[in-house]
């Protein structure tokens, strides 16, 4: 148990105490995080270890919502932050106990201090060495939310992410285990770049755009799900208004379902306690359900909560992905090549960013290669995707069938950062700029 | 913040020394801090209370860190060590120095903050009909800090901050603002105001400039000197500037002053020592153009003395690295700004960056997009648009002709600073060009 001790009704009872319409959002978030980090080979500092926990408390009025944090798990934290967030607490009112004893965990050393060694054998069998800095990390969260009325189950993710600093970038991963698989998989990225170290970029110009699953999810993490996030949406207009829109080309369909994560990281609330919802983004192109907290859905009436997510609990919950999908479509791996031909392959991109005002985008591309007379070909070196939403997803041109996890990736927003996840097919894209 | 920080430091230290790791520190961190944030979503208010700390121990050899939340614990399953090497410094005598008064003031209140939001609205609307705050997000925040060695080291320190970062919007036009104080009551509404009065009237324009002259305001020249950084820091930096420097080896035009200075007793970051106990100090990078030292920490020096005191902690979670504290561009004391506008004549005058500044690392190239006004007669006309600023670092340091007195600070990976300055050799384009 993350919380052992911890009483939920007592919890309620006190929020209750300060919460006057239980319809708007109000909660106490409990959290407690753990970090356990392997740093590479001769790093000043060995074996890493961080290990936080907390509370925070949230109390919506109409249009203004307050939040107090506390990085301790007592009664006397709980009192300062519901008397903070309440501003009155009532004189009869009793200091809420709280009694959170301590949690066992055990950290995964062994499967972390065994990957470095794992990695090194699957780059040997691909006969590749290069100077490399690894580190590895796991990384854990436990909540659990209490709200006036109800009392969610507690939730956990863990998983592991893996930093290889190399001479030619960073290339990084999200995964949920540490095993042979991901050392194989990751080992294979690593030779890619290696190889196309030396290549020159793509010529600039607009080339049709094969983007294999991990590079699919995160174009679409950037073009659909930040441009449907519905605090971002309501900076340039209202966010109900682009319900049934038109958004893409219509055989596109992208779902953020955070109950279909892997195994380890899925959820079945968000970090308001709302229940998560198998959310359709877009729907044969149009958009049906934009992604939006309990804050968002008390402004804007037709829009679900269930995806709140925070950074942690001095963070506020804001309208996130956890699990983008993208279904897929009927085209075989030669179909895509063909509809790609004299463009490029993009394996993978080493990040993204959006602006929503505007609806660019700029995606980085660490190596990608070409593709000739149908299949891939030399390899290019690092260069940039750009344009805008619009243009990336009015110009899908072919959808693969088959659809697997990948893109997963830590996504920064407002400056919070937080693990995100996706599965995806490929996808054939025309008409956007390539630059070096 | 009652209990004095760094006496569980030094038995925690003690301890571990006494079951056998050879050098072990600790590091105890609290603060406080308050937001106040608007936008389409309504009015988000929060506090927050933090502590924390952080622990190293081992050897040459063998070593690990732990940190957590809360108060530090005097004993705890400590992880198992690594074989990574730990050296911790030797103390030195701090400089004389003293926190800020404002250190000690109280953080602003909920109302004090709606107010100050308030405030900056009101003016804004009064000084330019037609513009509205798109969003709006205040942040105060104070904390103290206190590290403990086994090699003897003891040092604390204090920091305080106060942010606001304003988004307004008028005529299709966008612009994002941001200012810093140790406290809320330093920001003046009006004068927040009207920088983004004159950026959003500076983006509507379409005027061109007829000269060449260009007089770069002190908030934009300091966000080159962000840029700047990496070249200066660590001990490859020699030969990074060497490979900007121009003609003769110079790497600015003569007269010019590079400072990185982490006791500024004007200076938001200003400390007596830096996270890992080593004295900060006024260190002068670049004198007459020329480069003379790097920013070292002290594991990279060659002798104690030479330890720029430049290495920082982010929160108690991470570990020190180095990186700059408040690193500037010196001014000329005799020269402000309206002198300046007047010798540049006919040109433009740039007063803002509208984006970040993407920098090539290789080659020290530069493009950053700006607005401004152009200049005819050393007076301002009409706005100029967007506008893209783009040259090398190298050049733009070579083609510095004056500086005026008006040092700015901006907030970064450090605090950046420059005064207005007049230079040569940078292009001035318009976007897609």
């Amino acid at each position: 148990m993350a919380f052992p001790g911890l009483d939920p009704a007592a919890v309620a009872r006190s929020l209750g105490l300060v919460v006057g319409d239980a319809e708007e959002p109000s909660e106490v978030y409990f959290e407690r995080r753990i970090e356990a980090e392997l740093p590479p080979a001769g790093a000043p500092v060995g074996f890493r270890l961080r290990r936080e926990e907390g509370l925070a408390v949230r109390l919506a009025r109409g249009e203004r919502t307050w939040l107090a944090s506390r990085d301790a798990l007592t009664g006397r934290a709980l009192a300062e932050a519901l008397r903070q967030v309440a501003r009155v607490w009532p004189a009869a009112a009793p200091e809420p106990e709280l009694e959170i004893g301590d949690s066992s965990v055990a950290v995964p050393r062994d499967q972390i201090a065994a990957f470095p060694g794992r990695l090194e054998l699957e780059l040997r069998r691909r006969l590749a060495a290069f100077p490399m800095r690894l580190t590895v990390r796991w990384h854990r969260r436990d909540l659990q939310v209490v709200g006036p009325r109800m009392v969610p189950p507690p939730e956990r993710e863990a998983f592991f992410s893996l930093d290889a600093e190399l001479p030619w970038g960073r290339c990084g991963e999200l995964a949920i285990g540490l095993g042979a698989a991901e050392a194989a998989a990751f080992a294979t990225r690593l030779v890619a770049r290696f190889r196309a170290r030396e290549a020159p970029p793509p010529e600039p110009g607009r080339v049709p755009l094969l983007l294999a699953p991990a590079a699919a999810a995160v174009a679409l993490h950037e073009a659909v799900a930040h441009a449907l996030e519905a605090d971002l949406m309501a900076r340039s207009g209202q966010p109900e208004a682009a319900l049934g829109l038109d958004f893409s080309a219509p055989g596109l369909d992208v779902l953020d379902d955070p109950s279909a994560a892997p195994s380890g990281v899925e959820r079945t609330t968000d970090d308001e306690g709302s229940g998560v919802v198998r959310r359709w983004l877009l729907r044969a192109g149009r958009v049906e359900q934009p992604i939006a907290d309990a804050t968002a859905a008390r402004r804007w009436p037709r829009l679900l909560p269930g995806s709140g997510f925070r950074s942690g609990r001095h963070g506020r919950p804001r309208p996130r992905t956890h699990h983008l999908e993208l279904l897929p479509g009927g085209a075989t791996e030669d179909e895509l090549m063909a509809a790609a031909d004299g463009g490029l392959l993009v394996a993978e991109l080493a990040s993204g960013t959006l602006d929503p005002a505007s609806g660019r985008f700029v995606l980085e591309v660490p190596a990608a290669r070409r593709i000739e007379s149908g299949r891939p070909g030399a390899p290019v070196g690092r260069f940039r995707i750009l344009g805008r939403v619009a243009e990336l997803l009015g110009g899908v041109a072919a959808i693969g069938a088959t659809a697997e996890a990948a893109g997963a990736g830590w996504c920064a927003k407002a400056g919070e950062r937080r693990a995100v996840w996706a599965r995806a097919p490929a996808l054939v894209v025309r008409g956007l700029e390539v630059r070096a | 913040m009652s209990e004095v920080l760094g006496g569980r430091g030094r038995g925690l230290v003690a301890g571990l020394a006494h079951a056998g790791a050879l050098d072990a520190e600790a590091y105890e961190k609290r603060g406080r801090s308050r937001r106040l944030e608007r936008g389409p979503e309504g009015e988000f208010s929060s506090t927050a209370v933090e502590a924390g700390w952080a622990v190293r121990a081992g050897d040459l050899r063998h070593s690990w860190f732990a940190s957590g939340a809360g108060e530090l614990p005097l004993a705890a399953s400590w992880p198992q060590p690594t074989a990574n090497p730990l050296w911790l410094p030797e103390p030195r005598p701090p400089a004389p120095w003293s926190a800020p008064a404002a250190f000690a003031a109280p953080l602003a209140g909920e109302s004090e903050a709606r107010a100050l939001l308030d405030a900056v609205t009101r003016e804004l609307a009064r000084e330019l009909p037609g513009a509205r705050l798109g969003s709006a997000l205040f942040e105060e925040g104070a904390s103290e800090w206190s590290l403990v060695s086994s090699r003897g080291v003891a040092a604390t320190g204090a920091a305080r901050a106060a942010t606001l970062r304003l988004v307004a919007e008028r005529n299709a036009h966008t612009v994002t603002a941001e200012t810093w104080a140790f406290e809320a009551r330093e920001m003046k509404p009006l004068a927040v105001a009207r920088r983004l009065v004159d950026r959003l009237l500076a983006l509507e324009g379409g005027a061109r400039p007829h000269g060449s002259a260009l007089l770069v305001a002190a908030p934009l020249a300091a966000r080159l000197v962000e840029a700047l950084s990496p070249w200066l820091i660590g001990r490859e930096a020699p030969a990074r500037a060497s490979a900007l420097a121009g003609r003769g080896g110079r790497l600015g035009a003569p007269g010019l002053r590079l400072v990185d200075d982490g006791a500024l007793a004007s200076g938001l970051l200003s400390s007596a020592s830096d996270g890992e106990g080593i004295p900060c100090r006024e260190l002068t990078l670049v004198e007459d153009g020329r480069f003379v030292r790097p920013l070292l920490a002290w594991w990279e020096a060659e002798s104690p003395a030479a330890a720029s005191g430049c290495v920082r902690r982010a929160s108690y979670r991470d570990l020190p690295r180095r990186a700059a504290t408040h690193l500037y561009l010196a001014g000329d004391p005799r020269l402000g700004v309206p002198e300046l506008v007047a010798e540049a004549g006919d040109g433009a005058y740039l007063i803002d960056a509208e984006g970040t500044v993407a920098v090539e690392p290789a080659s020290g190239r530069f493009s950053v997009a700006v607005t401004g006004f152009a200049l005819e007669g050393g007076r301002a006309k009409g706005g100029l648009g967007r506008r893209v600023l783009a040259g090398t670092l190298g050049g733009w340091l070579g083609g510095v002709r004056a500086a005026a007195r008006d040092l700015t600070f901006v907030a970064g990976d450090g605090m950046f600073g420059s005064p207005t300055l007049l230079v040569d050799g940078l292009d001035l384009g318009v976007p897609g060009s």
